[in-house]
């Protein structure tokens, strides 16, 4: 029995110094993004009165850009995203829309909204995909164009789109998605001033869920109701703020949102275009446009820059949020597992010496390490294999720095670009900062621990969110709505 | 002594500390917005008069300035700025002069706190330079030629605008050289994009000091050089359909640079952006210029000479044009229908035979590029596309009806064959449904051909 007391001791201790250095690891990191974040982030915003975007708008040296728009099955939402979308103020703007295969009426709805008439074109296929087989022009809007294809998911409608794109840059924007009008402009902005090729870049999202949403443009930005859905407002804020923007300073940016994200066509196409290996075609991409530059030693640049906004709705309910998360983190391993190669590797720079060693411990398997933390850690106590004493302020220790974490990206927020205009939403954000971590994130770490799980049970099935927001049954009219 | 064992002392007083700090923050937090609120409520009531000193000129400035101005409204903002003192304040502020009473005001300022700090001082010459490209301040040029070499490229970036905005002749070498500096890779605080930009809001005459850069050894520099010129010609000639590169407004030695030289560069990046500049610079030779890149071995030269030559004053060259729509490359080709459709009558003649002709091969031309004469399924489809693009349809549809029986029905069979019925059927029910209330406008070269049909 002593024995294996002894033994279950050295296990404990070994899990104990992983469980440790994922803490140190994990915060330390996260305090470094905040603090460089900070001094990035305000920064930028006192620099945003001299961004001179009248006289970009104006300009004929911002080059021409498609925005290309997945549809799948996005009949309640498509009129009015598409019309929203073609009033982005953007001086070159073609707009395409991608039905990828959808089995209700999301075409029959444009078709009808904006007078689309059945066209051919002839379809070159720089990239493979599935037949794109019927194209849509509107005779009254000559920067629009819809495309139907067989079902193929969303990295083959996406690569649809590209093929048919004729512009340098394309932009990918979910159907779901509400872009500020003048948030392509911005990030086109950032991409044209920098010296080096920008091949990626990516804006910050939002949450739309509590918004205010006037003809397809957010007009009055409030909390959401529900508290499932205030959690993932910190959640975004404290990913987008200071995570990301760590990271693009580190240069070392591994995701930029497909939601909405802007892309050197010729360089995509070359690197292959997206993937369907993995259900985060977008962080898949990423990876492979800094190995593709890494093989051509090629210079390139991908970023993130933190005031273009694009608001997303995010799930209203459990079932929804685990299927967001439980893909969001099978997607993770998937791409890391295929570039396992690039982790410690310094052909790779920041990317591979910081960004990717970190994505896998703290991202990927931290979710398994911080779930059984919560199982081991307490039976071991039980069981008189470590002193009780210390597991409650150990505890205590990881969620206050958790906390600690997510009150500075909401102090971010209100320093900067100070989006949330009631004082009570500003305090109700504080509030839930902190009371994120007893509950919520541990049912998000549970969502976290399946996602990787189903990976290494070697699923490829992508779980669709159903968004059910207040825009639900707009028909293309003019519309006020508040996004429930 | 375990790793737990050690941690039983640290872990609850850094978990205190942390606590502490995270209620800290997120009271100072409240605290600074609480402050923002009223100091914004205050600023709303309060009278101007009761701020004094570099308080008052931020305030004036976002009074003024919030929105970017109408260029109706520059000239008086400007003398306003003037009247008040802001142009001198932002002058001073972008030569980095710190007067005494500002640094004794500081502390009571919002933006105090920066201004103390060195390494953010370049927050307000950056603002002071935007502020002065915003009135169009032409006395300031040189302080922003200066600013060029400013140590934070954000500075650089909002003079470099702000030249660009003011458009003084003088400051153009000061750019040009930037704009070297930056493709040969001395310089790489910023785009070359973003010197381009404000080099081609320039006038035209300004173009003379690019021509170093045109004859420089470096093709890149060549390249970006002849962009430029191209880009202010674009500009000009948006503005007027007619225009036309003459001595009146373009130096003879740069027309004649770009005839003899540029035209045949030995970079085919070069040539490409030459054609433009070359279409539009008045004289017959040009064309024969343009006819030679026609046939240019590299493809994107073909595309970029017949691109240039979508002008009417270029229909004289349709059958020319005509040939390269059976090049190799499809955006030759379809560049090629582009052209022939804006090339009017002739243009038109060309495309239509082509598209409803039958199909006899032609011989190859000069160059040896492709054939001249070879209508196949494929570029007929690329044609009906391009027609479709172009609104030509519709019009083709309309006056099906004036054609000898056996052309329309050639036509239409040839439509059909390139994919276009169903677009076909819909075009003429909507032609049925709209003829009833209004007249349905036709390019003048369609209706000329098609009447000569």
């Amino acid at each position: 029995m002593e024995a294996w007391r002894q033994f279950a001791y050295h296990l404990l201790s070994i899990f104990n110094v992983v469980v440790v250095s994922y803490f140190v690891v994990g915060n330390g990191v996260y305090t470094l993004l905040m603090g460089i974040s900070l001094a990035k982030v305000w920064l930028r915003s006192r620099a945003l009165p001299f961004q001179g975007l009248d006289v970009a708008r104006q300009s004929r040296a911002m080059p021409p850009v498609t925005i290309i728009v997945p549809a799948w099955n996005e009949q309640n939402i498509i009129v009015e995203s598409l019309q929203a979308i073609l009033r982005t103020d953007y001086p070159q703007l073609e707009v395409m829309v991608v039905d990828d295969g959808s089995s209700d009426r999301t075409l029959a709805r444009l078709t009808s909204a904006f007078g689309l008439k059945r066209i051919r074109l002839i379809y070159r296929a720089a990239l493979p995909t599935r037949a794109a087989e019927e194209f849509y022009r509107a005779p009254e809007i000559p920067n629009l164009l819809v495309v139907r294809k067989d079902h193929g998911g969303k990295p083959d409608a996406l690569n649809v789109g590209i093929n048919l794109c004729r512009t340098p840059y394309f932009c990918t924007l979910d159907a779901d998605s509400v872009l500020d009008p003048d948030a392509l402009l911005r990030l086109m902005q950032d991409i044209v001033r920098s010296p080096v090729d920008t091949v990626a870049s990516g804006g910050i999202i939002r949450i739309l869920n509590g918004c205010e949403v006037e003809n397809g443009e957010v007009t009055r930005v409030a909390l959401p109701a529900k508290p499932i859905e205030r959690f993932q407002v910190v959640e975004y804020l404290r990913t987008f703020l200071f995570g990301r923007t760590g990271w693009d300073l580190l240069g070392a940016t591994l995701i930029v949102s497909g939601a909405f994200a802007v892309f050197h066509r010729q360089t995509v196409v070359e690197a292959g275009g997206f993937s369907d290996d993995t259900v985060t075609e977008d962080l898949e991409l990423i990876v492979r446009l800094y190995r593709w530059a890494a093989e051509n030693q090629r210079r390139i640049r991908i970023s993130f820059t933190s005031d273009p906004i694009c608001w997303t709705e995010c799930p209203s309910s459990l079932r929804m949020l685990a299927r967001q998360r439980r893909r969001w983190q099978k997607g993770l391993c998937q791409t890391l597992w295929k570039n396992r190669d690039m982790v410690f590797n310094r052909k790779f720079r920041a990317l591979g010496l910081l960004g990717l060693p970190f994505h896998l411990y703290v991202e990927a398997l931290g979710a398994a390490v911080e779930l059984l933390g919560y199982f081991i850690v307490p039976l071991a106590f039980l069981f008189h294999l470590a002193p009780p004493a210390l597991y409650i302020p150990f505890l205590a220790l990881a969620l206050t720095y958790a906390g600690f974490l997510s009150t500075g990206a909401i102090v971010l927020e209100g320093l900067t670009s100070r989006r949330y205009p009631s004082l009570k939403d500003f305090t109700n954000l504080l509030k839930y900062a902190v009371i994120e971590n007893l509950g919520y994130r541990q049912v998000v770490l549970f969502y976290r621990f399946q996602g990787v799980l189903q990976f290494l049970a070697g699923s490829r099935k992508w779980e669709r969110v159903v968004h059910v927001g207040g825009r639900t049954g707009a028909t293309g009219c003019a519309s006020t709505t508040k996004v429930t | 002594m375990s790793l737990v064992d050690r941690m039983d002392l640290t872990v609850p007083a850094f978990t205190g500390a942390i606590a502490l700090i995270t209620i800290l923050l997120a009271v100072a937090a409240v605290a600074r917005r609480l402050q923002r609120d009223r100091r914004l409520r205050r600023v709303d009531d309060a009278a101007l008069e009761r701020i004094s000193g570099p308080a008052r000129v931020r305030m004036l400035e976002q009074l003024l300035l919030q929105k970017e101005p109408k260029p109706e409204q520059v000239p008086t903002l400007r003398r306003l700025c003037e009247d008040l003192g802001l142009t001198k304040v932002w002058q001073a502020d972008l030569r980095g002069q710190r007067t005494a009473r500002k640094v004794l005001e500081a502390p009571r300022r919002e933006e105090g706190g920066i201004e103390r700090i060195k390494p953010l001082r370049f927050l307000a010459r950056a603002r002071a330079a935007e502020n002065l490209g915003l009135i169009r301040h032409r006395p300031s040029w040189p302080l922003l030629v200066r600013a060029l070499h400013d140590p934070h490229p954000d500075v650089q970036w909002v003079a470099t605008r702000a030249l660009g905005t003011i458009r003084e002749p003088a400051a153009f070498p000061a750019l040009a050289d930037r704009l070297r500096s930056f493709v040969l890779g001395t310089s790489t605080s910023l785009s070359v994009e973003t010197t381009k930009a404000a080099l081609i809001n320039f006038p035209l005459q300004c173009a003379a000091d690019v021509a170093p850069l045109l004859r420089h050894p470096h093709p890149r520099v060549r390249f970006e050089a002849t962009d430029v010129i191209r880009q202010m010609a674009e500009r000009e000639a948006a503005a007027d359909p007619d225009f036309l590169l003459c001595p009146r407004n373009f130096f003879s030695s740069l027309a004649e640079h770009f005839l003899t030289t540029l035209g045949y560069d030995s970079d085919p990046e070069v040539r490409a952006r030459a054609a433009p500049v070359i279409a539009y610079l008045a004289g017959p030779r040009s064309a024969a210029v343009l006819m030679k890149l026609l046939g240019d071995e590299t493809w994107f030269v073909r595309l970029h000479a017949v691109r240039a030559l979508a002008k009417p004053r270029f229909e004289f060259m349709a059958s020319r044009v005509a040939r390269l729509l059976t090049d190799s490359q499809w955006r030759v080709r379809e560049a090629a229908t582009e052209t022939l459709i804006k090339l009017e009558v002739s243009g038109m003649r060309e495309l239509i035979a082509h598209f409803f002709g039958d199909g006899k091969p032609g011989e190859a031309d000069g160059n040896g590029h492709g054939r001249s004469w070879l209508p196949d399924l494929y570029s007929r489809e690329q044609i009906a596309e391009q027609m479709e693009r172009a609104g030509l349809l519709p019009a083709l549809a309309l006056h099906f009806e004036a054609w000898e029986r056996r052309d329309g029905a050639s036509a239409i069979s040839q439509l059909i064959r390139a994919g276009k019925g169903p677009y076909l059927l819909a075009v003429l029910d909507a032609l049925r449904a709209q003829a009833a209330s209004e007249p349905v406008s036709i390019p003048a070269g369609i209706n000329q051909v098609a009447l000569e049909k």
